[in-house]
């Protein structure tokens, strides 16, 4: 539980974020060497997976503000790397998550593939409205903003017509943007540069 | 001298390079990236993945033990604990009742549900606005063992951020009461369109408050696309309760496929009982 909404959901989010990229890095893993050479299968042992952008698809009636989700993302990137050699232990390993996914889920856990977040991660909103079905005109309408502030829910062609919210309330990943690196020689220091890098985290 | 910006340190000396310096790489080979090594995936998977997980485990729990959840959202000063009081007054003879108390602090309303003789788990959030599904099954340890007929769940005092978390109930109940103003449902759209009932409290103030209409708060209800039962009531005098209770009751029969006659037919409460 996190005092504010829209940061807990940023945690949410990266947390699904480096889930999928586990889960999809050991399914290319598990195919690679069968298609492939072996040598020139990726080395999971030396390789990561850095995250550089996420994108949301965010409907009306998500209850999320998309500007306050946007502020929450970089504190929430920012405290990501902040805690980030302590936080993994918090957690179950990675791979544990990604049994159920795909048909090569049985790969061994020591294929684990890194998984990093960028610094400079970008978080990319998409807005899906919602759809309204009329059930006495038997058509589905689209809500957006401005249309929601004009009619509300209701069907805009008669307010009176009883009518059902089909969609509206989802709130997805849609793609992950990455690059794979080779581990550097150097370790990754994140280190405490400065105590409040945003100035007032009060989002 | 300070060493804030440095200029304590001393320089190091400049030295030019000659024509036959040659610059190597730091790593010996660097890695190109090639178009393998970026990319991107197209998917589909819920933020809230984690916490639906939860709920969902939650629920089998909750389906397997009989137990109907309820989950009672509201603004702060609604009427949830008093509701809570008059409904498990009327529940506890014939069915096995159980509230979990969601407050940033204090015992207060755990304590005024004991005082009914039925057992309370009251959760402090600190300051998280909200409930979640890790935190029901938590307190769901902490009840009593033994099987359950309803369990009420009253979230922290909020119109916004509880819509988003799905608990694991079988009904989301909005309070709204009479000295809220009958906007409200426009205004909180997200919770408004997802509840199950709207239960319209404090109704004894409307002949003190000209500026409340019953009618007008339904038919915002309305335009939210949802046709959900709404109950006017007042906890305080006991008028509409009955109602109230009774839905609880059929639904909770509905669900686990009880027929009525199968628990005791004094179970129902007769309407216009006194409270």
């Amino acid at each position: 539980m996190e005092p504010m909404h829209e940061f807990s959901l940023c945690q949410n989010l990266l947390r699904e974020a480096r889930i999928t990229a586990q889960a999809i890095a050991l399914q290319n893993t598990a195919v690679k060497p069968a298609a492939k050479n072996t040598t020139d299968a990726i080395n999971t042992q030396s390789d990561q997976l850095v995250i550089t952008a996420i994108t949301v698809r965010m409907g009306l009636f998500s209850g999320i503000d998309k500007h306050l989700l946007r502020r929450a993302f970089d504190v929430a990137v920012a405290d990501h790397h902040r805690y980030w050699p302590t936080h993994s232990k918090d957690h179950r390993p990675l791979a544990e998550y990604c049994q159920p996914l795909g048909e090569h889920a049985s790969a061994p856990a020591s294929l684990s593939m890194q998984i990093q977040l960028s610094p400079q991660a970008q978080l990319i909103v998409e807005d899906a409205g919602a759809t309204v079905y009329c059930e006495q005109c038997h058509r589905q309408f689209i809500v957006d903003g401005n249309n929601f502030r004009r009619h509300y829910l209701n069907c805009p062609h008669n307010s009176e017509h009883p009518t059902r919210l089909l969609s509206g309330n989802e709130l997805l990943i849609t793609n992950i943007q990455y690059q794979l690196q080779q581990t550097s020689p150097l370790p990754f220091s994140p280190g405490r540069r400065d105590k409040n890098p945003e100035g007032s985290s009060h989002v | 001298m300070c060493e804030t910006c440095g200029c304590s340190l001393q320089p190091k000396p400049q030295i030019p390079f000659g024509a036959d310096v040659q610059f190597s790489p730091r790593f010996a080979e660097p890695r190109q990236h090639s178009l393998e090594e970026s990319g991107s995936l197209a998917l589909l998977r819920g933020i809230m993945t984690a916490n639906d997980q939860q709920a969902a485990k939650n629920r089998v729990l909750f389906q397997a033990g009989g137990t109907f959840v309820v989950n009672l959202m509201s603004s702060p000063g609604a009427g949830k604990t008093l509701l809570l009081e008059s409904t498990v007054r009327r529940l506890k003879k014939n069915y096995r009742v159980a509230v979990i108390e969601g407050d940033l602090e204090t015992e207060n309303d755990a304590n005024r549900i004991r005082a009914q003789g039925v057992a309370a788990v009251q959760i402090a959030t600190g300051s998280a606005c909200h409930l979640d599904a890790d935190a029901i099954a938590r307190a769901q340890q902490q009840l009593p063992k033994g099987p359950l007929d309803f369990l009420f769940i009253e979230n922290v005092g909020n119109l916004v951020c509880p819509a988003a978390f799905d608990l694991g109930q079988h009904a989301n109940i909005a309070l709204l009461s009479t000295t809220e103003g009958d906007d409200k449902p426009l205004k909180y759209p997200v919770l408004f369109q997802k509840v199950d009932g709207l239960v319209l409290s404090k109704i004894e103030l409307l002949q003190f408050f000209d500026d409340f209409s019953e009618s007008q708060a339904i038919a915002n209800f309305r335009r939210l696309a949802n046709r959900s039962p709404v109950w006017s009531l007042s906890a305080k005098t006991g008028i509409g309760v009955d109602n109230w209770v009774n839905w609880l009751i059929d639904t909770r029969a509905t669900l686990f496929q009880l027929r009525p006659s199968s628990s005791s037919p004094q179970s129902r409460v007769p309407d216009g009982a006194p409270s």
